[in-house]
């Protein structure tokens, strides 16, 4: 049985509001959130999807904060699927990369928190998307878009799309991160 | 301070109770928005049939891709050339909501080293005003090659 169906999703998303909104500062962007031309009056979606919200928009601040724990948890494992062709397929794997790209958490709401541009819902299904500004060959930032699509299953995250080429170096990639990680099982050269 | 943050967890409360008050059909209008996006992909994007650009785009359209960064003639001379065209993907999930359609693809290539076949994701999404396409979006960086 769901966390919402036992308590009620409108209850649940209530009082997960009021423990985010406690140990969050004052300029904390709201829990949904909006592109400069969305319509909040435009949203429809069911107490089941405002909680698949929720968890998305929790496990992105953990995710970019080193709170890698909550991440974890978040994950309906062991049967969770991860369509990028390039992260680790296993809770350890996937602790030692995040790991070697923020060995020490920050606080859970950083003032830099990027807030998405975009967030939809349909069925089991949320996207989001955020604005970003990338390098380019020449060394100049432009706007681009990233995003985000997860399916849930009992209130986890049960499978997840991003945008990932296979790299050209995935396998020297994959060392690197796993020798950062303080690893003894990394591939060989 | 503590005003304040009343007034925060009371606008709170109060968008996720409006927020959760809706049904969740989709309206003859997001059927209709859906339809058209697709078909708009599909022919004008996939097949480059970029003469019917302006029944589907609006005349101020506005295109975030950033190898087009710019309006509906940008939009014409981007795909115009077959090379940066995408091939037929398949449809993962679509969202259409209000205004937005999202559309979610999944594409198949082969790992540049061992040429072994993978899949990978692609997003797209458009803003529609007054029955046609305002703005689109998408995951492309300047020297993205969807294959």
């Amino acid at each position: 049985m769901s966390i919402s169906k036992m308590f009620g999703a409108p209850v649940l998303t209530a009082i997960g509001g009021l423990v985010l909104l406690a140990q969050a500062p004052s300029n904390i962007p709201p829990i949904i959130p909006m592109h400069t031309s969305y319509d909040v009056s435009s949203l429809k979606y069911t107490p089941e999807q405002q909680d698949h919200i929720a968890i998305a928009d929790l496990f992105f601040r953990a995710l970019h904060s080193g709170h890698f724990e909550l991440v974890l948890n978040l994950i309906e494992w062991p049967d969770a699927i991860n369509h990028n062709p390039n992260d680790p397929k296993t809770p350890p794997g996937l602790m030692a990369l995040l790991k070697s790209r923020i060995p020490e958490p920050k606080p859970l709401f950083h003032e830099q928190d990027q807030i998405p541009s975009l967030v939809l819902a349909n069925g089991d299904l949320v996207v989001f998307m955020w604005d970003q500004q990338v390098k380019d060959a020449d060394g100049s930032m432009y706007p681009a878009n990233r995003f985000e699509l997860m399916r849930f299953k009992d209130g986890k995250i049960a499978e997840h799309w991003d945008v990932a080429n296979r790299r050209e170096n995935a396998q020297d990639w994959k060392i690197d991160w796993c020798m950062k990680a303080g690893r003894n099982d990394c591939p060989k050269p | 301070m503590m005003f304040r943050k009343s007034a925060q967890l009371a606008f709170a409360v109060a968008l996720l109770v409006i927020v959760g008050s809706f049904a969740t059909a989709q309206t003859v209008q997001e059927k209709n928005n859906q339809q058209m996006v697709m078909k708009w992909y599909h022919d004008v994007i996939v097949l480059g049939h970029v003469s019917e650009a302006s029944k589907y785009m609006a005349d101020d359209y506005v295109d975030h891709d950033p190898r087009i960064s710019g309006g509906r003639a940008a939009f014409i001379q981007h795909y115009e050339n077959a090379s940066t065209r995408p091939a037929e993907a398949k449809e993962i999930a679509t969202f259409v909501q209000g205004d937005y359609v999202v559309m979610v693809w999944q594409r198949a290539d082969k790992d540049p080293k061992t040429s072994t076949p993978y899949t990978y994701t692609t997003y797209d999404v458009v803003r529609i005003k007054n029955g046609k396409i305002q703005e689109h979006w998408d995951n492309a960086k300047r020297n993205t090659q969807w294959r």
